[in-house]
């Protein structure tokens, strides 16, 4: 297991996404090419977005553990936090939308998403929040409630 | 649900809107195609079973495909 990190202050290592998905990878093809997607999506994601996005995903989900919850604080409090940008919030602003009701993503915020990244950033950041929805309440419904 | 793309199109001849943008990324355009390729064709599951399941996702999320 690789050592943790704060989102808030850097990507994550180099072998997060493979090492601490929550669900080892079952064996066999399927599972290297689910769990390959998923590792080239979070790396695809520019800056500390992919680290954004999980954090805020499994604080969404409840399955975010005290100490991701203590690192992340400021992530739940991201409308009243100076320190994200323009961009971060409105990915933010999306990832809830998108957890809360898919079908209320707007266009006008797709919009706003789409003057802060490219079009390859954007499939990498929804592919990755997709991913990150599925495979947290895929952890929920395998695991007792507090693991 | 919406059908539209909010992205340029890649492929115009694609059968979704997700398969013709997805292409913006042909590296994790190709990693989803040999996993889903893989999902239908190898596993525990028989295909029946997993054609229920995606239907009834598909009517749950109120997905045209």
């Amino acid at each position: 297991m690789t050592a943790r990190w704060s989102p808030l202050n850097s990507q994550a290592p180099a072998g997060y996404w493979s090492d601490e998905s929550g669900l080892a990878a079952p064996d066999g093809e399927l599972g290297t090419r689910v769990e390959g997607l998923r590792r080239a999506a979070a790396e695809a994601c520019p800056g500390r977005c992919a680290e954004l996005i999980s954090a805020r995903v499994a604080q969404l989900l409840g399955t975010a553990d005290v100490d991701e919850l203590e690192q992340a604080r400021a992530i739940r409090n991201w409308h009243g936090d100076a320190s994200f940008d323009e961009a971060e919030r409105t990915l933010l602003e999306i990832v809830e939308q998108f957890i809360i009701d898919v079908h209320g993503v707007s266009d006008e915020q797709f919009e706003r998403l789409r003057l802060h990244h490219s079009d390859k950033e954007l499939m990498a950041l929804l592919y990755h929040l997709a991913l990150e929805d599925g495979f947290t309440k895929l952890h929920a419904t395998m695991t007792e409630p507090g693991e | 649900m919406a059908t539209t793309p909010r992205m340029p199109l890649v492929d115009q001849t694609a059968r979704s809107a997700f398969g013709a943008i997805r292409g913006h990324d042909g590296d994790l355009s190709q990693r989803f195609s040999e996993m889903y390729a893989c999902f239908w064709h190898q596993g525990e599951l028989d295909l029946t079973t997993k054609e229920t399941v995606r239907i009834r996702n598909a009517r749950i999320t109120d997905c045209g495909y």
